[in-house]
């Protein structure tokens, strides 16, 4: 193992710095992102309000102020994905490869370094999500601990499947956001997956979306999760892991690029 | 005027070759636009499955909602958003110096030289057609005056809208780089389309219609059409206000060449 923790937490670090230099940038995407979780909670706080959903507005104010955090920590938007195309693109990927690193690590904690300033609004939101809506008598740490841990683990795989597409297609945003939009629906970013049709909740947690995001909201919230998400979950991660680097490993190989 | 044709018509046969060149690489960006709609039209089913309304709006005229939503996304995402993110990155390398050299009305210029009409067109149609067919129009309560109306208030809509991304485009010039400004207010704007006008707070609406126009040509429009805003109170403050920001994007474009400068050509 060429790679550890040290190393990675210093390439995150190491990173983030930039943002000492350029502090409009910082406060714009804060801005941004700050803008976006707004509009999208006051979107689901219009339809509480608004309609006979049937669900508390406090409860579904709480579980979008969850959901942004969540999914901002865990890479949830495709960054590092989007950073192996981009490498592979312009083709200075090989300034990676002659790392003694696994490249798409490498990347993926870099971009973790460029989002590291704005996990900060992650966890407030996180915080105040909890506290707007969640049962804290009912929260379990293990089960927190359990179901973020494989979140993080398939969404990880998540980025390293999209991104070994770039190996194979020249231009690969497009399949990525395609991707995007699929992982967004399935996992409850858009949509809680509580109101959705029993149809559609067997299809998210017989495959590895609901985990990948749904699972930790819940269980922050206090909520009961039937068993059987749980083991889904971890077995999706278990598998994902592997079957990833062995799809990043094959698909390398189509690599090609000049100079450094 | 004929000068000017030229120029629009220059610019968009050099867009059209630059569009197509990659054409068959490109293609997967109508697969995302395409599941985005996907996505979003599975939003509303599954919301209506547990509810009947929102603020009033069926789910047939949250349909409408969305293809005038997409519609104003689309033609202002082609025709303002990739131009004015391109020049903002040309500014910033100091590329306008060659533009300004050019006897021609520089905003004219630049901006039909970055727009994409192809890739517009290609992203936007497959989308849009689902939700055309989706929509069952013989259930909307339109009157000729109110499609009068809301057409009126959406052309303003996109020109305020553009208003807006241009001003944050010329910020450039006196920062050296505004492009997060413009990514700011475009994931913004993805949300902003989906709010029926009815069921946001007056103080919603009131900084909406200032800082996020794209909210008039969208969820304005299409309440006037459907009828549930009065028409000519709105028409009216609209066209004062897209009167008013011809005349700040004017003054604004003027005051943000004086202040542009740079050291290349």
């Amino acid at each position: 193992m060429l790679w550890s923790i040290k190393t990675l937490a210093i390439i995150t670090y190491i990173t983030a710095l930039r943002y000492v230099h350029y502090p409009i940038e910082l406060l714009m995407a804060a801005l941004n992102r700050f803008t976006t979780v707004a509009m999208v909670t006051l979107f689901w706080f219009i339809v509480a309000r608004n309609s006979d959903v049937g669900v508390e507005v406090l409860d579904l104010v709480g579980y979008f102020l969850i959901v942004s955090g969540l999914s901002q920590l865990m890479l949830g938007g495709l960054a590092g994905a989007s950073a192996v195309h981009k490498r592979i693109m312009d083709g200075s990927l090989n300034a990676y490869l002659i790392r003694p690193m696994h490249p798409f690590f490498y990347l993926y904690y870099q971009q973790v370094g460029y989002l590291a300033p704005f996990f900060f609004l992650s966890f407030f939101l996180i915080f105040l999500g909890v506290s707007l809506s969640a049962n804290l008598a009912t929260i379990s740490i293990p089960l927190i601990v359990l179901t973020f841990v494989c979140a993080y683990a398939i969404n990880v795989s998540f980025n390293i499947l999209i991104g070994s597409i770039g190996f194979y297609v020249v231009e690969a945003s497009g399949i990525k956001n395609a991707f995007g939009h699929i992982i967004y629906m399935s996992q409850g970013f858009l949509i809680p997956i509580f109101l959705t049709p029993q149809w559609w909740q067997n299809y998210v947690f017989a495959s590895p979306f609901a985990a990948s995001l749904y699972n930790p909201i819940r269980a922050f919230q206090g909520e009961h999760l039937e068993t059987w998400y749980l083991i889904s979950g971890a077995v999706w991660a278990l598998v994902l892991i592997p079957v990833s680097l062995r799809v990043w490993k094959r698909a390398i190989r189509q690599y090609e690029g000049v100079g450094i | 005027m004929r000068h000017m044709l030229h120029i629009v018509k220059i610019n968009l046969i050099n867009g059209l070759r630059r569009d197509t060149v990659y054409f068959a690489e490109n293609w997967s960006n109508v697969l995302s636009t395409l599941l985005y709609t996907v996505m979003e039209i599975l939003l509303i089913e599954f919301l209506f499955g547990r509810i009947t309304s929102i603020a009033g709006f069926s789910k047939n005229e949250v349909y409408f909602l969305l293809l005038i939503g997409q519609l104003q996304f689309y033609i202002i995402g082609g025709l303002s958003f990739t131009p004015a993110a391109n020049i903002t990155v040309k500014i910033g390398q100091g590329m306008l110096d060659f533009a300004l050299t050019k006897p021609v009305p520089i905003r004219l210029f630049m901006y039909t030289n970055e727009m994409s009409l192809v890739r517009t067109v290609r992203d936007a149609v497959p989308p849009l057609i689902p939700v055309i067919l989706i929509v069952n129009w013989s259930d909307l309560s339109f009157t000729p005056s109110t499609i009068f109306a809301g057409v009126f208030i959406f052309i303003c809509g996109l020109w305020l809208d553009h208003a807006l991304v241009f001003t944050l485009m010329v910020i450039n010039m006196w920062t050296g780089s505004s492009s997060p400004f413009i990514l700011n207010y475009f994931w913004a704007e993805h949300i902003e389309t989906k709010l029926p006008f009815e069921a946001t707070f007056y103080w919603f609406r009131a900084i909406a219609l200032v800082l996020l126009p794209a909210i008039i040509g969208t969820s304005l429009a299409v309440s006037v059409m459907l009828g549930k805003s009065n028409a000519l109170f709105w028409g009216i403050l609209v066209a004062t206000a897209t009167i008013i920001s011809v005349g700040i994007t004017q003054i604004l474009w003027q005051r943000a060449l004086k202040a542009y400068s740079s050291a290349s050509s």
